[in-house]
């Protein structure tokens, strides 16, 4: 049987991949594919690679070990660097990847009908097989290099999702911002891995972490190279998921349709932070620092979140905050010690909050149920809490939670704003020095400047025939 | 026999250039080019183009297939396909060959002959087994298109002909004065490149500045990127992608000047490092404000370029591999890139991604050029599965052990490129569509050079092996010259 084992993870992973590429190069090079043909594809995909899992999980449940590892063989090397292709089977990975498989299906089948007639329909189905894979890739990796693999292909899929509303402009600014919230969080994992390298010669999670089934297993990297590496993944792991600092790109994500919300932003995406840490949770043992900060960044998350989110006016809004808090929570068990815990949550909230969201265009309905049930008694308050803290507080935090504690302003007077005026000023002086080496204006046959117009370049001007719909002048 | 291949694979752009003078309708500014023999005549170029630029390649590919570095000898001028060459001509010529299948017909006019003899003149430094066919293919490469830039309307063409003919006057001189004490030694080859760049000559550091600062010149990075944008304004399509497609600036660099350097101070190389670093960096933040879309993309390579010289400048195995897959992955995306600016700047003119207007929507028109702009610019700014990501790998691998500052600054300037890409297409082709309702989408020849580059960039990135050996091996490069013809 574990012969199969290459097989059936390289299906697992390249099933959805595959389908997804399909799609793709149809659409661009002949024409999108109809609803039914693309859903089919990209469903059948992901239960291809349910079915793989399951068998991985019951050939590793057979074989009476703790854990397996398939080799490929390495993707590329020079020198003494090698980036290997090999996979962990454990009770981590295949919680993980099933979950991911299961929730990918049942969202795709929502999908379906969801988006039935949407322009973007077979776009939803490629990004939705792109991200399973990629999340596969993270649940199955047995190194931080291949994690970060999948790791990226998920961050593009989720951009891509927010892009879903493309002509509005919400979800452009919003995809923007969290494209940028992901590549610097990626900085943590792309620089912890090399620091990785360097530390232990190797990034695979066996050897980091030595012998032992996950949750058990040490590290013989030493504490200030753990201390850095594990700093590091707080980072990237904080940015995947939405805790501070990079909180405040969650309630903005959620500008794309609903199943992408429960995909990427209730159940799978966002909880790929938290399976990094649950992974390197041996790590964090070793490096009490970067503990304290997990436990940090985690429990001002959750307050964060708690104390925003009571006072969101829309159903996403709210959902986003509580997942951001939920999330905040599990960070702290798993600083705490509690894997076990942490995964157990993983899984249930996973299912909720996707669930939740993909109840959230019936709220209306669903209030009125309720109302009914209760049968003209009020619906439950949660306001004990609130009552209790001195009005002046209260009135503070208020404020300061409709505000979002000023995480946007913050972003942009610290980041956004420097670099824009920084890249403004380069521009500006550039303009200046190449007029002055032009000795002026110097415009005989009427050109234009370069600084407020446009310049057209030295070919020709367009063409009224490549103006026309389907005008083959181009 | 195959080291003619070489010569024949250098000489044919040229013949191009030559046919394309000879067969192509004048430029529209002076003929009417909706004449339909006009139109035909261009369709000719582009064939003929497409023809010869791909016999060029599959002369290269049959002297890469046979392995053995042959050295063609034309009387004291010769030519190599070894070391980084052996990987960067032909992606030369791949992204010339992409570039010219999408180009816009109406951009195939004689002027074209231009962006022909430059990739000639690329693949003659490129290739270049002496100081004498190095200093030509230089030369070529900035006088040829001389009289294009000087007719230009372009303000700044000054400064584009005064870097040009600066970068000439520069590499003669550095190599004039290697030439001179190779001379003066008594070396049997004077002309040879490694006796040019002997750390022996008394002006073995005149050498070195004037060299690098050519290169550095060629490439158009800080401080010597003036000349980039109006270039970018200015440049006919095909010319514009050969330029920037093939830089030749980085194969100076890294066969003369880093060798040089490295021989002549022990602390040389944090300090072109730093040189690429700061390249890397001014060219992302620059560009994160740009408004021009050509502009966008100049600025880009040249980022992207600093990158690929701070992997070379480190020297060890798997920088300098990375490096080298990293200067090939720029030349493909950078084809790429071009291809989908053309394509739009032939339906809509120059473009100007104007934040005071707001997003331009033309994702509504043209939803297949969305998605190659996309999908092009995340390949080329390192998204795993890409050949960039591979070379981004290599070099980060290669270089943080010894230089951790300037490899998260390195980072910091890949993150500033990926913003870049996805505001650009974001000002492009996101938004509410404005004026875009009467545009035709991608054609099918677009589609396909677009289809062919994103195949090469992910095709080579999952499965990067074959490139990865055949670049390490060209780092270990000045693979001995098994024989001459």
């Amino acid at each position: 049987m574990l012969e199969w084992l290459p097989l059936l993870a390289v299906l697992a992973i390249a099933a959805p991949f595959v389908a997804a590429l399909g799609v793709g190069i149809v659409s661009f090079l002949a024409r999108v594919p109809a609803e039914s043909t693309s859903h089919r594809v990209i469903l059948g995909s992901l239960a291809t690679s349910a079915a793989a899992l399951a068998a991985l999980a019951v050939i590793t449940m057979r074989s009476g070990r703790p854990y397996l590892e398939i080799e490929l063989g390495h993707w590329f090397r020079a020198g003494h660097y090698e980036f290997e292709l090999a996979f962990l089977l454990d009770e981590l990975s295949l919680g993980f990847g099933l979950l991911v498989a299961i929730v990918g299906i049942l969202i795709g089948r929502f999908a379906v009908h969801y988006l039935h007639r949407e322009s973007g329909h077979a776009r939803f189905f490629g990004f939705l097989g792109l991200a399973v894979s990629g999340l596969e890739v993270v649940a199955l990796a047995a190194s931080y290099d291949i994690l970060f693999v999948g790791w990226e292909i998920v961050g593009v899929s989720s951009v891509a999702m927010v892009l879903f509303f493309h002509t509005r402009p919400g979800p452009v600014r919003a995809a923007m911002q969290v494209l940028l919230s992901y590549r610097i969080a990626d900085l943590g994992i792309l620089l912890g891995a090399v620091v990785l390298h360097d530390a232990a010669g190797t990034t695979r999670y066996e050897a980091v972490f030595e012998h032992g089934a996950w949750p058990l297993g040490a590290t013989h990297i030493e504490v200030s190279a753990a201390t850095i590496v594990g700093a590091l993944l707080v980072l990237s792991a904080a940015g995947k998921s939405a805790q501070l600092p990079f909180s405040a790109w969650l309630p903005r994500a959620m500008e794309g349709p609903t199943p992408s919300s429960a995909l990427f932003y209730g159940a799978l995406s966002i909880h790929a932070g938290v399976f990094l840490l649950l992974r390197s949770a041996p790590l964090f043992e070793h490096a009490p620092v970067a503990r304290a900060a997990l436990i940090t960044v985690g429990g001002a998350t959750a307050l964060y979140a708690a104390l925003t989110g009571r006072v969101q006016s829309d159903a996403k809004g709210q959902m986003a905050f509580a997942t951001m808090a939920q999330v905040g929570v599990m960070f702290v068990e798993i600083g705490l010690g509690f894997t076990t815990l942490a995964a157990l949550h993983l899984v249930a909230h996973a299912f909720l909050r996707g669930f939740q969201l993909l109840r959230t265009p019936s709220v209306i309905a669903d209030v009125r149920r309720i109302q009914a049930e209760l049968r003209g008694r009020p619906l439950p308050q949660e306001s004990a809490i609130e009552r209790s803290l001195p009005l002046p507080l209260a009135r503070r935090l208020y404020r300061l939670a409709l505000e979002r504690f000023h995480l946007d302003t913050l972003a942009q007077r610290l980041v956004t704003g420097p670099v824009m005026r920084a890249s403004l000023l380069l521009a500006a002086a550039d303009d200046a020095m190449v007029e002055a080496l032009s000795g002026g204006p110097d415009a005989p046959d009427g050109a234009s400047g370069t600084t407020n117009e446009t310049v057209r370049p030295a070919g020709p001007p367009p063409r009224d025939e490549t103006l026309r719909v389907g005008g083959g002048g181009a | 026999m195959i080291a003619w291949m070489l010569g024949l694979g250098v000489a044919l752009p040229f013949v191009l250039a030559l046919l394309v003078l000879g067969i192509g309708p004048q430029p529209a500014a002076e003929l009417r080019a909706t004449a339909d023999g006009d139109l035909e005549r261009a369709e000719r170029v582009r064939w003929g183009a497409l023809v010869l630029v791909g016999l060029s390649l599959a002369a290269f590919a049959v002297v890469a297939w046979r392995g053995d570095a042959p050295l063609l000898r034309l009387g004291p001028m010769s030519l190599s396909l070894d070391g980084p060459a052996s990987l960067l001509a032909p992606s030369y010529l791949v992204a010339a060959l992409l570039a010219t299948l999408a180009a816009p017909r109406r951009s195939l006019t004689r002027a074209t002959s231009v962006a022909f003899a430059v990739l000639g003149a690329s693949l003659l430094v490129a290739l270049a087994g002496d100081v004498l066919t190095l200093a030509l293919g230089w030369a070529l490469g900035v006088l040829v298109p001389l009289r294009l830039h000087l007719r230009s309307a372009v303000r700044g063409r000054r400064v584009i002909v005064g870097f040009g003919v600066a970068r000439v006057a520069l590499l003669s001189a550095g190599l004039a004065l290697g030439v001179w004490a190779a001379m003066e030694r008594g070396d049997a080859a004077p002309l040879a490149l490694d006796a040019v760049v002997s750390p022996r000559s008394p002006f073995a550091v005149a050498t070195l500045v004037l060299v690098t600062l050519a290169a550095l010149a060629r490439m158009a990075v800080f401080p010597f990127h003036l000349w980039l944008m109006p270039f970018a304004d200015a440049a006919p399509p095909l010319l514009f992608v050969v330029k920037f497609a093939a830089n030749v600036g980085l194969v100076v660099l890294i066969r003369l000047a880093l060798p040089l350097a490295t021989s002549l101070f022990d602390d040389a190389v944090p300090f072109v490092a730093l040189v690429g670093l700061l390249a890397a960096l001014h060219a992302a933040l620059r560009a994160v404000g740009e408004t021009r879309l050509r502009r966008v993309v100049a600025l880009l390579t040249g980022s992207q370029l600093g990158i690929v010289v701070v992997g070379a400048s480190a020297l060890g195995e798997q920088a300098a591999t990375g490096a080298v897959v990293g200067a090939a992955a720029v030349a493909l995306g950078t084809s790429g890139l071009l291809v989908v600016v053309n394509a739009v700047e032939a339906r809509l003119g120059a473009v100007t991604l104007d934040v005071r207007s707001g997003a331009r929507g033309l994702a509504e028109a043209m939803p297949k050029a969305a998605l190659a702009w996309f999908v092009v610019a995340f390949t080329t700014v390192a998204i795993p599965g890409s050949l960039a990501f591979v070379a981004e790998d290599l070099v980060l691998h290669g270089l943080l052990a010894a230089h951790p500052v300037l490899t998260v600054l390195m980072l910091l300037a890949s993150i500033l490129n990926a913003v870049t890409v996805m505001r650009a297409g974001a000002s492009l082709f996101l938004g509410p569509a404005a004026d875009a309702h009467a545009v035709p989408d991608l054609l099918l020849r677009e589609r396909v050079a677009l289809a062919v580059a994103f195949s090469l960039l992910v095709g080579a990135g999952l499965a990067p092996s074959p490139v990865v050996d055949f670049a390490r091996r060209a780092v270990h490069g000045g693979a001995p010259h098994a024989h001459a013809e």
